[in-house]
């Protein structure tokens, strides 16, 4: 069963059609990307998927509960965090997780229990009696994480976790956020800082003007984009001759001058690749370098996307 | 003993021991109570030295009391406000309705909140207190009934606070209504200390009955207005698309019956009741409900997704819901079925040993029932299929009592044009307390007719949106049993 299964939600704001028809799911101990441009539905989307906002139509499953008619067994089924941290004064951070570890119903041991393990688990030991207002960013950040840790959640939904973190916090959150879903948990995530998604994620979801572009492994993504596959060549020859001798050879399509070399795609096998060389070679040639092209979330989102916010 | 009190820390709210936690380090109530403590000293010392011997006690004890006032029912509830409105700033709201608490427990977590700092201000200055009970003149009882009653109000007073910070996220509307509020409370905090005061220098008053009805009646009325403000607190934070009216309407139900077992029981005290306390009873309570009912009858006529779930499977049983779901028209229904039940329950039981009462008491309660028809009903259909948009809303509520005040002042005003003197002194239908007071004593046969079309007229105008309401309430009972 998936951990989060969202069934064709559609949001409407007066005349705008924020989230259009939206689908896609996260299965327990995977890491989904949700990326898309500023205005794209990324946060509204995340906010009906947290029970907080109600699509006008369609519905998402928490652990198989509707958010719709289950709202508050969803909500002990996951941990939101949203992309603002609230800040609470005079309270320090023992304080804090306490509150919101008696306002998700632990109790007694099992409480101190929690408390002791999320602050183990994200680093907050040291801090624990420094006051929440007081904290750096990638500290609350952390207070934040571990508030959404506290209840145990299948699932966890984060909004734009990453966003103003120094590169020693990404690392951290990001090895944070592997432990989790090791630990069998689903994780939504959004973000604007596409390499930091495509190291952590198994899946994606694109979506751009309230509509789903993609959603899936990145791989197979590029390979829906562009089905056969990429390749880049250098040989001792100025870029155009390579280009055009490419041109000559059976299979080879949409070339591209880049670095120096030639980027361009190869219908058929291994071995129309291997003849491909020969034949390169056979002209006089001289090759000197041959790399394939591997998918890159970045260029699946440039070429998704075409930046248009509504 | 270990046990008991982690038994009781688990079950205490949330909100409340955070709150709690926080104001104790707070700089604002540390302010307040070191502020309280020091200028009940300073002025106690000033007091004791300067006064009469025979009224030393009196005075000091004022002079504590006005200290323990200004803040238990100034600055606690005024913190209470600023509290409670700091989450909409970091959408703090969002994040505790993401937890297991529901709306019910933030809202009481607050006040339970302010409750307990009020109570921390009490015991600061109970040496004090306790001195002035050594003093001449002041009378333990008196003192007793004083300090109650500025606790139960300052929770009151907290409850509309904490209501009203939430009744706008809109920066500029805050600061109008923070300067409101800080204005109400200080107000409200010297009517309290010179009735305090005056109850202190007239002890006797306490043997007598009707100080003791008095003081029920407002101490009853107080927690109705603050039962309604914190109903209406829950409901704001509620999801948009959950029944946020139901329990709005189950306390306006409570209301009315409060309302009809208040008239009983002044009935039953004599053969002949009091005429002006019946009347003003009888008025008052259908002039407090207007407001609740002003806002049920101008609700946006739609049923909310999750109230669509929530709707029972027959189409009977989601018919026979319709007054307590969402939407103008099911709120016509509602005030139907209150007067209905209210009505009911007189006629089926009137109360005993009053001979008047099929021809003075029963037309004088229909009168103000008719007044209170129509003064929600007349205007608010003409706004029901736009109050979805907030300014139309407003616009409508706020026609309900534009509607009364020109039904009043119009006729006096033709009355001043034409030189007649009656309706130039508002002795005309259109002024409620006249018309009560007239069929009261039974002479006001020329009004009822008039009373009696506008209620018909009211129920014309409001039979389509009734209809509407009845027809989407089926059609989500059947849309929910597929």
């Amino acid at each position: 069963m998936s951990c989060l299964e969202v069934q064709s939600i559609t949001r409407v704001f007066d005349d705008l059609k924020a989230v259009d028809e939206v689908s896609f799911s996260v299965e327990a101990g995977q890491i989904c990307g949700f990326i898309g441009p500023n205005g794209a539905g990324k946060t509204t989307s995340m906010r009906i998927c947290a029970t907080l906002d109600l699509p006008d139509d369609g519905d998402v499953l928490v652990d198989g509960m509707s958010v719709l008619s289950h709202p508050r067994e969803v909500r002990r089924r996951l941990g939101f965090m949203p992309d603002y941290y609230a800040s609470e004064p005079n309270m320090p951070v023992a304080d804090y997780l306490d509150f919101h570890a008696r306002a998700q119903g632990l109790r007694g041991p099992s409480r101190t229990r929690a408390i002791r393990e999320v602050v183990e688990f994200t680093g907050l030991g040291d801090l624990v009696a420094k006051d929440c207002s007081a904290l750096s960013k990638g500290m609350r950040q952390r207070a934040g994480l571990a508030v959404t840790l506290l209840h145990d959640p299948a699932l966890l939904i984060l909004d734009e976790p990453a966003a103003g973190l120094d590169p020693r916090a990404r690392v951290e959150l990001r090895a944070l956020l592997s432990v989790l879903a090791e630990q069998g948990k689903g994780v939504l995530i959004s973000s604007h800082i596409l390499t930091e998604l495509s190291e952590i994620c198994d899946v994606v979801a694109v979506i751009e003007q309230g509509r789903i572009r993609a959603s899936g492994k990145v791989s197979d993504i590029q390979r829906r984009l562009q089905p056969d596959p990429l390749y880049f060549l250098r040989a001792l020859a100025p870029p155009d001759v390579v280009e055009q001798r490419l041109l000559e050879q059976p299979g080879v399509h949409a070339p591209r001058q880049q670095d120096q070399g030639v980027v361009f795609a190869l219908r058929g096998q291994e071995q129309d690749l291997a003849r491909l060389v020969h034949a390169l070679v056979a002209q006089d040639l001289p090759v000197v370098e041959l790399r394939q092209l591997h998918a890159d979330l970045e260029e699946v989102f440039l070429s998704l996307t075409d930046g248009k916010v509504q | 003993m270990k046990r008991a009190w982690t038994w009781i820390d688990d079950r205490l709210n949330p909100i409340l021991v955070k709150e709690v936690r926080q104001a104790l380090r707070s700089r604002f109530f540390l302010g307040t109570y070191g502020l309280a403590l020091v200028m009940a000293t300073g002025i106690g010392m000033f007091v004791l030295m300067g006064a009469d011997s025979d009224e030393l006690g009196t005075i000091f004890f004022g002079t504590v009391y006005a200290c323990l006032a200004a803040a238990t029912m100034g600055l606690v509830p005024f913190q209470a406000f600023l509290a409670a409105g700091g989450g909409w700033d970091a959408e703090k709201t969002n994040i505790l309705l993401l937890t297991d608490l529901r709306p019910a427990q933030i809202v009481r977590g607050r006040l339970l909140s302010s409750v307990t700092q009020s109570l921390l201000i009490l015991l600061a200055l109970l040496p004090f207190l306790g001195l002035a009970f050594l003093l001449p003149g002041v009378d333990l009882g008196v003192a007793g009934v004083v300090l109650v009653t500025t606790l139960i109000f300052s929770a009151y007073l907290s409850c509309l606070t904490i209501a009203a910070s939430w009744l706008t996220s809109n920066k500029l509307l805050r600061v109008l209504l923070m300067t409101f509020l800080g204005g109400s409370l200080l107000w409200f905090t010297g009517v309290a200390v010179a009735l305090g005061i005056e109850m202190l220098d007239h002890p006797d008053n306490m043997a007598d009955d009707e100080f003791w009805w008095a003081w029920a009646a407002i101490v009853l009325h107080g927690g109705a207005v603050a039962a309604f403000a914190f109903a209406a607190a829950c409901a704001r934070i509620a999801h948009p698309e959950e029944n946020r009216s139901r329990p709005l309407r189950l306390l306006t139900l409570v209301v009315t019956a409060a309302l009809l077992v208040a008239i009983y029981v002044l009935m039953d005290q004599t053969s002949s009741p009091d005429d002006e306390m019946v009347v003003a009873l009888a008025a008052y309570g259908s002039l407090t409900l207007t407001v609740p009912f002003a806002f049920f009858l101008t609700e946006p006529e739609r049923l909310g997704r999750r109230v669509r779930i929530d709707l029972p499977r027959r189409r009977l049983l989601a018919l026979l819901t319709a007054p307590l779901q969402p939407g103008g028209g099911n709120g016509f229904v509602l005030l139907l079925v209150t007067c209905a039940a209210f009505f009911g329950v007189l006629i089926l039981a009137p109360p005993p040993n009053v001979d008047q009462w099929r021809d003075e008491y029963l037309p004088g309660l229909l009168t103000c029932a008719s007044y209170l028809i129509i003064a929600v009903g007349v205007t608010t259909p003409f706004f029901a299929r736009w109050t979805e948009r907030t300014p139309v809303r407003i616009l409508a509520v706020l026609s309900a009592p534009m509607f009364c005040a020109a039904a009043m002042l119009a006729p006096a005003f033709w009355g001043f044009v034409t030189s007649d003197r009656d309706l130039e002194r508002f002795r005309h239908v259109g002024n409620p307390v006249y018309t009560m007071e007239q069929v009261f004593r039974g002479s006001g046969d020329g009004y009822e007719p008039l009373l009696f079309l506008g209620v018909i007229t009211v129920l014309m105008l409001n039979v389509p949106r009734v209809i509407r309401g009845l027809r989407l309430l089926r059609s989500a009972g059947a849309s929910t049993s597929t």
